[in-house]
């Protein structure tokens, strides 16, 4: 295995180094995920319309179901 | 997030709000809404910041392409679910009938 040479055979497994590598690297990225019991990280986010959304605008009001589909046009 | 449209009016009961995540721009997840019917807003998470916090990045790398957290109105955590099953809403909205329950 080499991470200098590049040939298409070990492309593939190229691109997982560098992921493994980025992520490693990457201050900001959590090890774990939180965890029931943990406070929820709160964002800002545009909705479809471009509307603002916070998660903090639910506070004391609703419970959120928060979904990651990661990509739209996937099943369910 | 069909499955989610498809329950929203459960989850309305349990006075919860749904909102999906991608990393899709808001144009995509606007033709995504009309594609499917969504009435829950779709937030478009370009910078994957959310999804990093949320720790989603780690679960997309073990395979699992879903991931579906549960918030109560304290901001806490109290439900997750992982990978197939969060295709399937019926455990989200357990946990949303169980908090509901709780505070009565």
């Amino acid at each position: 295995m080499s991470l200098v040479r590049f040939s298409p055979m070990e492309a593939g497994h190229q691109i997982s180094m560098a992921l493994a590598v980025l992520i490693l690297l990457f201050p900001l990225t959590p090890a774990v995920s939180p965890k029931v019991g943990d406070p929820a990280p709160d964002f800002a986010l545009s909705d479809q319309n471009g509307k603002t959304v916070k998660l903090s605008d639910f506070r004391g009001k609703k419970n959120v179901v928060l979904a990651f589909y990661i990509r739209a046009s996937t099943p369910g | 997030m069909k499955a989610y449209q498809g329950d929203i009016a459960k989850f309305e009961q349990t006075d919860a709000q749904v909102l999906g995540v991608s990393v899709d721009s808001p144009e995509r997840n606007r033709k995504f809404a009309q594609e499917i019917g969504a009435t829950f807003p779709l937030l478009s998470d370009t910078e994957k910041t959310v999804t990093k916090q949320y720790g989603v990045l780690m679960m997309i790398l073990r395979m699992a392409s879903r991931a579906t957290f549960v918030i109560d109105k304290d901001g806490i955590i109290r439900h997750i679910d992982e990978g197939s099953a969060a295709l399937d809403p019926t455990s989200a909205h357990q946990a949303c009938s169980l908090l509901e329950h709780r505070k009565q």
